[in-house]
C-alpha cells in the first residue's frame, strides 16, 4: 500500500467507502437495485411488458381483496408470535451453552443440525407425524382421542410455530454465541472486579452488547419467518387452512395466476411494513454505536 | 457451594439433552429410515396422504413409525449412488456454484460492511436500508425482472446466472456489519493515531476479530445456498446443470425410501462444514480472549 | 417388465396424487395416455376396450406391483365424462363469436423469411407425434432450426410429476412475463385465461383467417370455435377426446328403460336406482365419490358460487344434503366407487367396469371406440352424458395437446406456419406410432383419412402381448357413422380442471371414507373457496 494512496483515504472516510464498497456495489445494483425498482414499477402500471402508469390503481384492488388482508393479518400473527419465542428460546440456549456444561459441544450441534436438513426431508418427517393417518393420532388415538388434522384446524397455527421454531432456533443461536463470543472478557472481568452479580453482569453487559447482534437476529428471523412458506406450500397446498394462509400464499398464487400487479404491490407494503420496523431498530442500535463511541 | 454448582450443571445439561433429543427426532427418522429396505419404507408409510373408510376399519388404521430398521441395507443409498447418474452430477453441480457465492460472497461482503460498520459517510444508513429491503423481497416479486436482467446478460442457463446475483447478495454485508459494530472504537484508535490506513485497519484488526462471525456466515450461505430452489429452478433450464436442491425438492412419495438415503447424502458436506467451522468458533474465543 | 412397472407405479402414483387434488383435468389425461402411449410403444401392448391404463395397471398388479395405483387409472377414465360444468358455467355463450367476428381481415399469403431461423417450442413432456412432426418440418424448411424444450427430462430426479409441472409452468410464465419465452409453447397445463388475460399468447383465429393457405374446414371447426377464450382462439389443441355415456342398452331397456335425451345427474342418479333394483348388473356406473360432488355442484354452480359478489355458499344446508345424497348413492351401490373396485381381476366379466349399466368413457381412437361398441355383448348404445339444463345440447370432449404462439414471438410468421403444419394432416400422428393413443386428429382429412382405412380393411387386427389380448375382429361400418355424429356433434369442451373443482374434491374425500363430518368438511371448503374467490 502505497504512502500516497494511504494519505488519500485519512483525508475523508467517503472516499474510502467508495473504495471498499466498489466491488459489491455494480453487483449489487445490477441483479438486486435495478429488479427491486423493477417490481416496485410493476405495482404501478397494469402489465410487465409495455405497461402504462396506472397510479395506485393496484394498491386500490389489492386492498379491496378480503384474502389478502386476511393473509396480512394471519402473517402478521404468526410473525409476532413465533418470532419473539425463538428468540428467547435461541438466546437462552446461546447464553446456558456459553458456560461450562457438560456434552456442551455435542449440546450445540444438536441444536444447529435441524439447519442442514433439506426442506424436502423435513417435510417428509413433518408428514409422518402430522399426517391424518400420522404418529402424533396415533398415540392420541392410544390414548383415547380422536384425531386432530393439524394442519387443517386451530392447530395449524402452533404447528407451524413449532415446525418454524425447530427448524430456525440453531440458526439464531449461532448468531447469537458469535455475538456472545465476540463481546470482550475484560469487560466481565471489570465488573466482577466491582462487585456485579450474575443478572447485573446479563443485563448490563451482555445484553447491552448484544444489542448490534439481536437487531441483526430479529430481523433475520422475520425473514426466516416468511420463508416457512415452503414447508407449508408442500405439506397444505396453495389454500392451506384459513389460519394459515399467508402473504406468502397470496403472493405465490397471484404470481401463478400472472398477476404480477398484486404481487408486486404486495410485497411493497409488505417491504414498507417491515422497513418501518427495521428502521427502527436501527436508531436503536445507532444509539447504541454512538454510546459506544 | 462447589457441589451445589455441580448438580445445577448437571441438571442443567440432563434438561438440554432431552431438548436436543427431541431436536434431532427428524434427523435421526431420516437417517434410520435411509437403511431400511423400500418394502419396509411401503409397509410403514403406505397411509401417509390417505383417507382410509372407516367404515372398513379405517379408524384403527395408522402409519407405522419405527426408529430402528428391521433389516439394515444399504440398499437405497446403492439406488442413489449408481443406478441414478443425476444424482452424483447434480451434487458437483451445487458444489461448482456453492463454493464460490460463499467464497465470493464473504469476501465482497466484507467489504461492504466494513464501510457500512466503520466508516462516516453521507447516505451510509439509507444506503444500507436499501440493502436490507432486498433481502425482504419475496422471490416471486423480482423474478421477471432478475429474468430480463439475466437474460440481457446472455446469462441464461449459464451457472452464471446463479454464482452472479449469488456473490453480490445482501445477507453477508448485513450479517458482518454487525459483527463489525461490535468490535469498540478503542481496538482501532490505536492503529489510527499510528498511522495505519482503512486498508490495515480491515485486514489486520477488523478481519481478525470477526472470525467467528466469518465463520459463521460461511456456514449460513452455504445451508442457504445448498437449499436454493427457486433460481436455479428458474434460470438453468438444462437439467444437467441443475444443483442437487432441485433432485429432491419435493420426494416422490413413491421413492420415499431414495429420498430418505438422498436427503442423508444430501446433508453430509453441510454438517461436516458445521464441525469444521464450530472449531473455528473456538478459536475465536481464544483471539478475543487475547486480544482483550 | 418388473422395472417398467415400478416406473408406471410410480407415475400411477403421482397421478393418484393427482386426480386426488382434483378431477379430470385435461393435464391429467394428458399424462395419463402419454403413458399408455408410451407403454403401447414398448410393445407392452396393452388395449382393450376398457381403456389402456385400467388394464396397464392390472398388468402391473400382476406382477406384483403395487395395486394402490389402480384406482387412479380408472378413475381418471370416469373423469373424462365430466367437469365440464364448472367451466361452462363462466365461458358459456362465448363460442357463437368465432364467425361473426367483423370486420374479416382480408386474406393474405403469409410470408415466411427466407434466412435462417430458430424456432423455439416448448412442452411440458414432447409426445412422438410432436417429436416426428419437428423433425419433418425442418426437412420441408432447411432454413429453420426447431428447438424442442422439454420440462419432463430423461435425466430424472425426485421430484414428482406435481413438481415437474410447476416447474414447467412457473418457468413459463416468468419467461412469457419478461417478454421472451418460446415461440410456440404447449398450453395444457399453462393458466390459458390468464396468458390470454395478460394479452401474452397471439390469437390463432385471426392467423387462421388471414392466411390463404388456411382452410377451415378441413378441421374440426366445431370444436376450434368453442375453445375460445376472451373472443378469440388462443389455445389450438392438435387432437381431442370425445367424450361419451355408453351403455348396456339391452339391461337398461329390460330392466326399465331411462329418459332419453337431456337429462341432469340428478336424473340421472333417479334412474340408476331403479335400475339396479331389476340388477342385471350391480351397479349403474362406476365413479368415486369426490368426483360425483364436484360434477353435482358444477350443475348447480350458481347456487354455491357467486363469483362476481365473491362469496361462496358451502356452509350451507344444501351442500350437506348434496354430500349426503352422493355419499348415499355410493353406500348403496349405486354407484360403485372405483377407488375400491378390485382391479386385478383380468377377466372382464369381473371387470367392475363391465358390471356397471353405463360407463362414462373418453374415446381414444376410433378403433378403441369400435371396441368399446363392442362391449355387452354387442348391446352397447351411446346415452346422453347428463349434464345441467342450462349447458344446452351437443356432445363432449376433451383438448389435447393444445398449443399456443407467443405474443412477443420475434418469428410469429414461422411460428404460425409450423403449428398450421402441426394441425395439417402431414403433421397428424402416424397411426403405427401412436397406436391412436394421441386422440383424435383436429384436422378432418387425417380423421376421414383414419376411418376410411379401418373401413377398407374391415377389421381391426387384435393384440398379443400382455394380458389385454384381443382377437381380431370386423369393423361394423354403422359403427364408424355414428362416430362421425360424435365427433361432428361435440362442442363442449370439458375435462379443464377448476381450482373449486379441485378444492371440492380433495376435502370431500374425508367426509365420504367418513373420517370427518359434513359440517367441518362444509367448512373447510366454505373457507378455501372463499379465499380463492377473494384473492
Amino acid at each position: 500500500m502505497s504512502r500516497r494512496l494511504r494519505g488519500r483515504w485519512r483525508g475523508g472516510d467517503g472516499a474510502a467507502a467508495l473504495l471498499f464498497l466498489a466491488p459489491g456495489a455494480a453487483g449489487f445494483a445490477l441483479f438486486y437495485l435495478f429488479p427491486f425498482a423493477m417490481g416496485l414499477w410493476y405495482s404501478l402500471t397494469d402489465r410487465t411488458i409495455g405497461g402504462r402508469f396506472v397510479g395506485l390503481a393496484n394498491y386500490e384492488a389489492l386492498l379491496a381483496s378480503g384474502s389478502f388482508r386476511k393473509a396480512a393479518a394471519n402473517t402478521l400473527l404468526f410473525t409476532g408470535v413465533s418470532v419473539p419465542i425463538l428468540i428467547a428460546l435461541s438466546l437462552g440456549l446461546a447464553l446456558l451453552l456459553s458456560r461450562p456444561l457438560f456434552l456442551r459441544r455435542w449440546l450445540q450441534t444438536a441444536f444447529v443440525l435441524p439447519l442442514v436438513v433439506p426442506v424436502a426431508s423435513v417435510v417428509a418427517i413433518w408428514q409422518i407425524f402430522l399426517d391424518w393417518n400420522g404418529s402424533l393420532n396415533a398415540w392420541l388415538h392410544g390414548l383415547g382421542y380422536g384425531r386432530i388434522d393439524w394442519l387443517q384446524s386451530d392447530w395449524a397455527m402452533p404447528t407451524l410455530v413449532a415446525m418454524y421454531v425447530w427448524k430456525n432456533v440453531g440458526y439464531d443461536m449461532i448468531l447469537f454465541l458469535a455475538g456472545l463470543l465476540s463481546i470482550p472478557q475484560s469487560y466481565y472481568e471489570t465488573a466482577r472486579i466491582e462487585g456485579a452479580g450474575r443478572l447485573r453482569q446479563l443485563t448490563h453487559i451482555t445484553l447491552v452488547y448484544l444489542t448490534p447482534t439481536t437487531v441483526f437476529v430479529i430481523l433475520i428471523s422475520i425473514i426466516n419467518s416468511f420463508k416457512v412458506f415452503r414447508e407449508t406450500y408442500l405439506l397444505a397446498g396453495d389454500y392451506p387452512y384459513d389460519r394459515i394462509y399467508m402473504l406468502q400464499h397470496y403472493m405465490n398464487n397471484m404470481f401463478f395466476s400472472l398477476d404480477i400487479q398484486k404481487l408486486t404491490s404486495a410485497a411493497a407494503l409488505m417491504v414498507g411494513c417491515i422497513v418501518i420496523l427495521a428502521g427502527s431498530l436501527l436508531a436503536a442500535e445507532k444509539r447504541f454505536r454512538s454510546w459506544m463511541e | 457451594m462447589e457441589k451445589n454448582k455441580l448438580i445445577a450443571r448437571l441438571c442443567l445439561s440432563a434438561l438440554l439433552v432431552v431438548l436436543a433429543a427431541v431436536a434431532l427426532v427428524p434427523i435421526a427418522l431420516t437417517f434410520t429410515n435411509s437403511l431400511m429396505t423400500e418394502r419396509e419404507i411401503g409397509a410403514n408409510y403406505g397411509l401417509l396422504g390417505e383417507m382410509t373408510d372407516v367404515a372398513a376399519g379405517g379408524r384403527d388404521l395408522f402409519i407405522n413409525l419405527k426408529l430402528l430398521p428391521d433389516w439394515l441395507t444399504l440398499s437405497q443409498y446403492g439406488q442413489v449412488l449408481i443406478f441414478n447418474p443425476a444424482f452424483l452430477r447434480m451434487f458437483w453441480n451445487s458444489a461448482g456454484m456453492v463454493l464460490p457465492i460463499v467464497a465470493g460472497q464473504t469476501a465482497v461482503a466484507s467489504l461492504s460492511a466494513y464501510a457500512f460498520a466503520r466508516l462516516r459517510f453521507r447516505g451510509r444508513d439509507k444506503l444500507f436500508l436499501v440493502y436490507l429491503m432486498t433481502m425482504l423481497m419475496p422471490f416471486q416479486v423480482t423474478l421477471v425482472p432478475n429474468y430480463i436482467m439475466i437474460a440481457r446478460l446472455g446469462l441464461l442457463n449459464k451457472e452464471a446466472s446463479i454464482i452472479l446475483p449469488g456473490i453480490f447478495g445482501a445477507f453477508g454485508v448485513f450479517m458482518l456489519r454487525q459483527f463489525m459494530l461490535h468490535i469498540p472504537g478503542t481496538y482501532t484508535e490505536a492503529a489510527k493515531i499510528d498511522g495505519a490506513g482503512h486498508g490495515t485497519i480491515f485486514a489486520r484488526i477488523i478481519l481478525p476479530l470477526v472470525m467467528p462471525g466469518v465463520a459463521s456466515l460461511t456456514v449460513l450461505l452455504f445451508v442457504d445456498y445448498w437449499n436454493m430452489v427457486e433460481q436455479p429452478l428458474i434460470f438453468l433450464q438444462d437439467a444437467f446443470k441443475q444443483p442437487l436442491s432441485l433432485y429432491l425438492a419435493h420426494i416422490n412419495r413413491t421413492a420415499r425410501g431414495i429420498g430418505f438415503a438422498a436427503s442423508v447424502l444430501y446433508m453430509t458436506p453441510m454438517i461436516l462444514l458445521y464441525l469444521y467451522a464450530e472449531s473455528y468458533f473456538v478459536q475465536g474465543i481464544q483471539l478475543s480472549g487475547i486480544k482483550g | 417388465m418388473e422395472t417398467i412397472c415400478s416406473q408406471v407405479g410410480e407415475e400411477m402414483a403421482t397421478s393418484v396424487y393427482y386426480i386426488g387434488r382434483a378431477a379430470g383435468n385435461t393435464e391429467r389425461f394428458g399424462r395419463r395416455l402419454n403413458i399408455g402411449r408410451w407403454m403401447a410403444m414398448k410393445r407392452i401392448g396393452l388395449m382393450t376396450a376398457l381403456g389402456v391404463l385400467l388394464l396397464s395397471v392390472s398388468a402391473c398388479s400382476g406382477n406384483g406391483g403395487n395395486a394402490g395405483g389402480s384406482p387412479s387409472a380408472a378413475n381418471g377414465q370416469s373423469g373424462s365424462s365430466a367437469g365440464a360444468q364448472q367451466t361452462n358455467a363462466q365461458t358459456d355463450g362465448k363460442g357463437a363469436g368465432a364467425g361473426t367476428k367483423a370486420p374479416v381481415p382480408a386474406r393474405e399469403e403469409i410470408k415466411l423469411p427466407t434466412g435462417p431461423v430458430k424456432l423455439v417450442v416448448a412442452s411440458f413432456e414432447p409426445s412422438e407425434q410432436l417429436k416426428q412432426a419437428v423433425k419433418k418440418y425442418e426437412q420441408a424448411h432447411p432454413n429453420v432450426t426447431v428447438e424442442l424444450q422439454a420440462a419432463q427430462s430423461e435425466f430424472k430426479s425426485l421430484d414428482s410429476q406435481i413438481a415437474n409441472i410447476e416447474k414447467y409452468v412457473a418457468t413459463t410464465n416468468t419467461a412469457l412475463l419478461s417478454g421472451k419465452g418460446p415461440d410456440v409453447m404447449e398450453l395444457d397445463l399453462l393458466p390459458r385465461e390468464k396468458l390470454v388475460g395478460r394479452g401474452l399468447l397471439a390469437d390463432l383465429g385471426d392467423w387462421m383467417n388471414r392466411d390463404a393457405d388456411f382452410n377451415k374446414p378441413d378441421y374440426f371447426v366445431n370444436l376450434l370455435d368453442n375453445l375460445q377464450i376472451a373472443g378469440g382462439l388462443y389455445a389450438m389443441p392438435l387432437s381431442f377426446y370425445p367424450v361419451a355415456l355408453l351403455g348396456d342398452e339391452a339391461a337398461i331397456e329390460k330392466d326399465g328403460g331411462v329418459q332419453d335425451g337431456d337429462w341432469t345427474w340428478d336424473e340421472f342418479a333417479e334412474s340408476a336406482k331403479r335400475l339396479i333394483q331389476k340388477g342385471t348388473h350391480p351397479h349403474a356406473l362406476a365413479n368415486t365419490p369426490d368426483y360425483m360432488l364436484s360434477e353435482l355442484v358444477g350443475e348447480r354452480y350458481a347456487q354455491f358460487v357467486d363469483e362476481a359478489g365473491r362469496r361462496a355458499n358451502f356452509d350451507s344446508p344444501d351442500f350437506a344434503g348434496l354430500m349426503t345424497q352422493v355419499k348415499q348413492l355410493f353406500d348403496d351401490g349405486v354407484v360403485i366407487d372405483l377407488m375400491k373396485a378390485n382391479f386385478r381381476s383380468e377377466s372382464m366379466a369381473d371387470n367392475p367396469k363391465i358390471n356397471t349399466y353405463f360407463q362414462s368413457t373418453q374415446i381414444p381412437s376410433p378403433m378403441e371406440f369400435l371396441m368399446l361398441m363392442d362391449q355387452y355383448g354387442g348391446n352397447t348404445r351411446v346415452y346422453t352424458k347428463p349434464h345441467a339444463k342450462e349447458m344446452g345440447p351437443g356432445g363432449y370432449f376433451i383438448a389435447n395437446q393444445t398449443m399456443g404462439i407467443n405474443a412477443a414471438s420475434p418469428v410469429k410468421e414461422q411460428a404460425w406456419d409450423f403449428l398450421k403444419f402441426l394441425l395439417s394432416e402431414q403433421g397428424a400422428a402416424d397411426p403405427d406410432i401412436s397406436l391412436g393413443h394421441t386422440g383424435f386428429p383436429i384436422s378432418k382429412i387425417a380423421y376421414d383419412k383414419e376411418i376410411k382405412k379401418l373401413r377398407d380393411e374391415g377389421e381391426v387386427p387384435g393384440y398379443k402381448n400382455g394380458p389385454a389380448e384381443s382377437d381380431p375382429f370386423k369393423v361394423n361400418e354403422a359403427h364408424l357413422d355414428l362416430l362421425d355424429g360424435i365427433v361432428t356433434a361435440a362442442v363442449h369442451p370439458v375435462g379443464q380442471s377448476t381450482k373449486i373443482g379441485d378444492i371440492i374434491s380433495e376435502e370431500s374425500k374425508a367426509f365420504f371414507t367418513g373420517q370427518k363430518s359434513a359440517a367441518t368438511v362444509a367448512k373447510l371448503i366454505q373457507n378455501k373457496v372463499t379465499t380463492y374467490l377473494n384473492e
